[in-house]
């Protein structure tokens, strides 16, 4: 299992649109892939779960990765954060 | 229209929020709000025929989807996005999963539906955040579409044309399907001004009011209606003196818009391509009533000291209640141009403006207490107002600007009471924008001169040429003496407006104008040429500069913009662009 913790930098946070993007790229893994805000989780592959999850700009979200390819996965999903969703 | 139809009903006014301008008539659709309660009682003999059912009718409303992205075709329409995360929704293999499971406990389909969206749609309900708790609205949205759906089959199959909507609530794709039936307003009972059914409202150009209460109770299949889209207001069959006001109303409605012709819809760029930014300078709450502010790129200057009636706050010693006072204000704005950015610029009180705020008796108020200097020295006075601009920009379009900046010190000073707001309205729990933008004008050579130093603390800088004139040339526009010597076109203005621009653009600062000086085609031009990211005018010069800048060449205009630059007199410049 491997963990990182990033912060949404994005200016809207995690509204519709970038939970669909994160979907996309975490349904490329075969790994579980969770993400975490303040103890509170959702499975990275779930839009309507992402929608749930209450990550505004500036919110630290911890992102879980088990799977035989989860370094892959953790370092993709760490990708699409630090680039804002590609939003900025 | 029939407007001479008899009525007997009496006339009923109803109030709600503006969420999307104009005026419109017509007879009223009521959707009654589908009441389903999940019981167990509706227990189902064979899950796997249920769970078949269900997958067949969100296959049906995929393709309904399609459908109406086929109808608005590829342009790039917010709608576009807004179905396309519909049908992710629809497609998640997690709600899939928990939609089976339920079923397979003895639920119906419609059961399961309601029960599981609802867990989701509650959790989204616990979030502090608001506008991430608007996102609830589009999951309940979304689960009543698929009851409709499975209840019915085919929803809504007969509206008729010209019908205005009454619904407790709207699903954006809704919006889309009505739109397609030519309806001609929206009306709910509840609903915000930032979810996407109201920005599509606002992008197909459909009047809507939200909030308004109880609509679908005592309004009436085929009753009569008038939507003022600006106001909020509605009329439920009117009487004829309404009527007639609204003819007069929609009559000069239809007249604006033949004016603005084709060019209105399209985007700010220039004949070569190059896209900027064109805004709007909003000086009073009735000009949020000019809907050609909704046709611009957003407010790129509020002239706070305007807007807010400051008698209310200044003999108001509860800060409190000012703030208060100022949020609401600035929060009907903000919202009332949603997603559209506005900058708020900070109070530019003293000199001219309102001096009989203070008793002060200076010599020379011009070079006085004023602007910034003037916040700065009443710091619970301007905090008040920071709050009010935070408390405002929840919705994340909100920008502040500060005035007669000619220190950095000025800057930093702000900066620190901007933290302590944000600090103090996070103890109390209250939600504002993190990342709002913040930017300072440049309107004295003092602040032109230092903008490499500036940028580090600011997002974008706009510069006030009327001040950087006077100030730069040191003459006085309304004394009769020395009027001639007030001169935009000196070449020293247009050094420090090249020099600061181009001292922010390397640090990636924006930078704006917000140009009396765009009111001549080639002065315009000037402005393209120097590279301005934005210009902000007022309204009743938008649609003209907007027309000039459509037949600039950019690549024209730069070259321009470099000989005037060398020219040595005002007079030559002004020659050179043709400006009496």
């Amino acid at each position: 299992m491997v963990v990182k913790e990033v912060e949404v930098i994005n200016p809207a946070g995690m509204h519709t649109r970038p939970a669909a993007e994160v979907v996309k790229v975490a349904s490329r893994y075969k790994s579980k892939i969770f993400l975490e805000v303040d103890g509170y989780s959702v499975n990275a592959k779930s839009i309507i779960g992402l929608m749930t999850l209450p990550a505004v700009q500036g919110t630290k979200v911890k992102i879980i990765a088990e799977g035989y390819d989860e370094e892959e996965a953790l370092d993709a999903i760490v990708d699409l954060f630090n680039k804002g969703f590609n939003e900025i | 229209m029939d407007f001479n139809s008899d009525n007997d009903k009496g006339q009923l006014v109803l109030y709600g929020i503006p969420a999307s301008v104009g005026y419109s008539y017509g007879k009223a659709f009521v959707i009654k709000k589908a009441i389903f309660n999940s019981k167990k009682s509706d227990l189902i003999q064979n899950p796997k025929e249920e769970f078949e059912r269900f997958a067949k009718t969100i296959s049906e409303y995929e393709s309904q989807l399609d459908s109406y992205l086929s109808l608005i075709g590829k342009e790039k329409n917010p709608a576009v996005s807004v179905l396309n995360s519909v049908r992710s929704i629809l497609q998640d293999p997690f709600l899939w999963d928990e939609i089976k499971e339920t079923i397979e406990k003895g639920f119906s389909a419609e059961s399961a539906v309601e029960i599981v969206f609802n867990k989701y749609k509650n959790s989204i309900l616990s979030i502090k955040n608001k506008i991430l708790r608007e996102r609830a609205y589009e999951i309940e949205q979304i689960k009543n579409q698929i009851i409709e759906l499975l209840q019915t089959k085919k929803l809504f199959t007969f509206i008729p044309e010209q019908a205005i909507i009454v619904a407790n609530s709207l699903s954006p794709d809704q919006v889309v399907f009505f739109r397609n039936k030519q309806i001609t307003g929206i009306i709910t009972e509840v609903g915000g001004i930032t979810t996407h059914t109201s920005i599509l409202a606002r992008s197909f150009g459909i009047p809507e009011v939200i909030g308004v209460s109880n609509a679908t109770e005592l309004i009436s299949n085929g009753d009569e209606i008038i939507i003022d889209g600006y106001k909020g207001i509605i009329v439920v069959n009117p009487l004829e003196q309404a009527l007639s006001n609204f003819r007069i109303k929609v009559e000069k409605e239809n007249e604006f818009k033949k004016s603005l012709g084709e060019l209105i819809n399209l985007p700010t760029r220039t004949k070569d391509g190059r896209s900027l930014e064109l805004q709007i300078n909003l000086n009073t709450r009735e000009e949020l009533e000019n809907p050609v502010i909704y046709h611009s790129d957003g407010l790129g200057l509020v002239r706070t000291e305007h807007l807010v009636p400051l008698n209310n706050i200044w003999n108001n010693s509860n800060l409190l209640d000012t703030e208060d006072y100022q949020y609401q204000i600035y929060d009907e704005v903000a919202t009332r141009l949603f997603p559209k950015p506005v900058i708020f610029r900070a109070f530019d009180i003293g000199a001219d403006k309102f001096p009989n705020f203070f008793n002060l008796s200076e010599s020379n108020p011009m070079l006085g207490f004023r602007g910034i200097r003037l916040l700065l020295g009443k710091p619970e006075f301007f905090k008040a107002q920071i709050k009010a601009f935070l408390r405002a920009s929840v919705h994340g379009n909100v920008k502040i600007m500060l005035p007669m900046i000619s220190t950095l010190s000025e800057i930093q000073k702000s900066l620190e009471l901007i933290e302590e707001c944000k600090k103090e309205l996070d103890e109390k729990g209250i939600e504002y924008h993190k990342g709002i933008e913040f930017g300072v004008m440049i309107e004295t050579p003092a602040a032109a001169l230092i903008v490499d130093l500036i940028a580090p603390y600011v997002d974008f800088i706009s510069f006030g040429t009327n001040d950087l004139t006077q100030y730069t040339v040191v003459a006085d526009r309304d004394n009769n003496f020395v009027s001639m010597y007030f001169e935009p076109f000196h070449p020293s203005v247009l050094r420090l407006l090249k020099m600061a621009t181009d001292d922010a653009k390397k640090r990636k600062v924006k930078v704006g104008i917000c140009g009396e000086l765009a009111s001549h085609p080639s002065a315009t031009a000037l402005l393209i040429g120097l590279e301005f990211d934005s210009i902000s005018v007022s309204a009743p010069n938008f649609l003209q500069v907007k027309k000039w800048i459509s037949e600039i060449v950019f690549k024209e205009a730069r070259k321009k913009a470099k000989e005037v630059l060398k020219m040595g007199t005002a007079s030559d410049i002004r020659r050179f662009l043709k400006i009496s």
